[in-house]
């Protein structure tokens, strides 16, 4: 089983390493890092089973750090995709202190909350840049571009994608992992069972940060520019809606899905407004769909599904 | 004057906690010895739960102390209780319906971070105890109540706990699991482990304690003791 899920998280690649279109390799890239922000999100709705509807709070400061520190000139931009990282690191952290104690619906408000208020921040930033000119607001911030052609940039996040999604197979299958499986399902049978649950819940939130910030950084390196609408609802709901689709909580299913809507939404060029009605139809059909499989199984709990996260 | 070590490994002293404007425990005070088995005899809503919630850290109390022998545990997190070694069973089981059985014993063991070789041995060894050797790479939907029952205990015996308290370990156990359960306990007892157990009526429990605690409205209205008891 583990070996074949290891294989299909090295799909992407393959698909990357044949493209020759300059146009697809260039969809691909984005791809690729939309799909590594939705594993994120997976690892931590699916293995700790906590659903957040502000996962575009850590891509967004991701995509922000790593254009500021690549456009500032501070850091090369492989390098601010480091800084990326870690700024997701600290958002989703700070969502998960923020959360470490509440459950299902108030946490998922509360994550839509602290990504609104990162939006509106966001916003309101003003930033000095090189030139004497002020970048932020609506505009977002520029970021320099990674030095790689369309080919180098789509194998590039398709090599993070699969080594993300086999770094999450072995988490999710570790100590850590059963801890956040265990807490997920019932957090007063895992404190019993002498789990740290808001140690473990915050360790996931930054785990799933980290990677959602790697991939906003990924964006922002790729696209020339960390835009305000990353931090969107769209995003969060993108997660949510893929995420679940893809099988809640198995790693690769969700990766793999989010690759291919990814693809699919650039190919068609589906504009944000229509995008974000897309991904709140998906949700709805996700949620009712997992709601009628528990009623037509009784007696076995789903495996998957957003209403038993 | 004695200090809480001498006093006994669990002392419980004025506890009080109200819950929606209720007293579910009533400056309630209790002192379980090291090696006995004391049960808890109340009927629903006499704060059974309620206290065995706050001596495992599910719940704070408003007023009073937890000792756990010199160790003040008051309003400790649930985790860093059974850290401690009180290990707890549920009134209605919990388990992750997902996870196997021997997974359910895997995470109660990590706090403990032992080499893989005596994680193997205290698994089979709580496996052998509770009679789970059949089920141990099931599922948890697929077991029955008796083995659930089993598994909770395991699963707490498991975290290395020097003082077990079982919240209605007989509740929904057929005749026919009866006997294995009292059994099972009372060999857990005979090892030398510490006991709180909590029933609605005291005829089980007459069976396997040394003294009985009579819970009314919160606080002990009596302490018979046991025929046979080992302590006062």
């Amino acid at each position: 089983m583990i070996v074949w899920q290891v294989a299909a998280a090295f799909l992407p690649l393959a698909i990357a390493m044949a493209a020759q279109d300059r146009f697809m390799l260039a969809i691909l890239a984005v791809a690729g890092a939309q799909a590594l922000f939705v594993s994120g999100w997976d690892f931590l709705g699916g293995v700790s089973g906590q659903i957040s509807l502000g996962h575009a709070l850590p891509f967004g400061a991701g995509a922000y750090a790593a254009a500021f520190l690549s456009g500032w000139g501070l850091v090369p931009p492989g390098v601010a995709l480091v800084g990326g990282a870690l700024a997701g690191v600290l958002a989703g952290a700070l969502q998960g202190m923020l959360g470490a104690r509440l459950h299902r619906v108030a946490l998922a408000l509360l994550t839509l909350a602290t990504a609104e208020a990162g939006r509106e921040a966001a916003r309101m930033l003003r930033v000095p840049w090189p030139g004497g000119i002020i970048v932020g607001g609506n505009g977002g911030l520029p970021a320099a571009a990674l030095p790689l052609d369309e080919a180098a940039a789509a194998r590039l996040t398709a090599v993070m994608l699969a080594a993300a999604l086999t770094s999450l197979l072995w988490v999710s299958r570790s100590r850590l992992g059963l801890a956040l499986r265990l807490a997920g399902a019932d957090a007063r049978l895992a404190g019993a069972s002498g789990i740290d649950v808001a140690g473990v819940r915050i360790a996931a939130f930054a785990i799933g940060g980290g990677l959602a910030g790697l991939a906003g950084g990924l964006v922002a390196s790729l696209t020339g520019r960390a835009a305000l609408t990353l931090l969107s609802l769209e995003w969060s709901l993108f997660a949510l809606a893929v995420g679940s689709a893809g099988g809640l909580g198995t790693i690769v299913g969700p990766g793999l899905l989010a690759y291919a809507f990814a693809v699919a939404l650039q190919w068609l060029d589906v504009p944000g407004t229509a995008r974000l009605s897309l991904f709140a139809t998906l949700a709805i059909i996700v949620t009712v769909g997992a709601a009628a499989g528990v009623r037509t199984q009784p007696s076995r709990p789903r495996r998957s599904g957003i209403l038993n996260a | 004057m004695r200090s809480p070590a001498e006093e006994g490994l669990l002392r419980v002293e004025g506890l009080v906690r109200h819950f929606h404007g209720v007293a579910a425990i009533a400056g309630l005070t209790l002192i379980l010895h090291r090696g006995e088995s004391l049960g808890l005899a109340g009927g629903n809503g006499s704060g059974k739960t309620a206290l065995i919630d706050i001596i495992t850290g599910f719940a704070r109390p408003e007023r009073g102390r937890v000792w756990l022998g010199s160790q003040d545990v008051t309003g400790w997190p649930a985790h860093r209780i059974v850290h401690a070694g009180i290990g707890r069973t549920f009134q209605t089981p919990r388990v992750a319906p997902q996870l196997t059985v021997e997974q359910h014993l895997q995470a109660a063991l990590l706090h403990r971070r032992l080499a893989r070789q005596r994680e193997l041995r205290e698994t089979a060894r709580a496996v052998e105890l509770m009679d789970l050797g059949g089920v141990r790479r099931r599922e948890t939907w697929a077991l029955s109540a008796a083995q659930v029952r089993r598994l909770e205990i395991a699963r707490a015996l498991i975290t290395g706990t020097r003082l077990l308290l079982l919240d209605e370990p007989f509740a929904a156990l057929g005749p026919d699991d009866l006997p294995a359960m009292i059994s099972a306990l009372r060999r857990l007892h005979t090892e030398g482990l510490t006991m709180l157990v909590a029933a609605r009526g005291d005829g089980l429990l007459q069976a396997l304690c040394d003294r009985i605690a009579v819970i009314e409205a919160g606080s002990v209205s009596r302490i018979p003791r046991a025929a046979g008891s080992r302590h006062a």
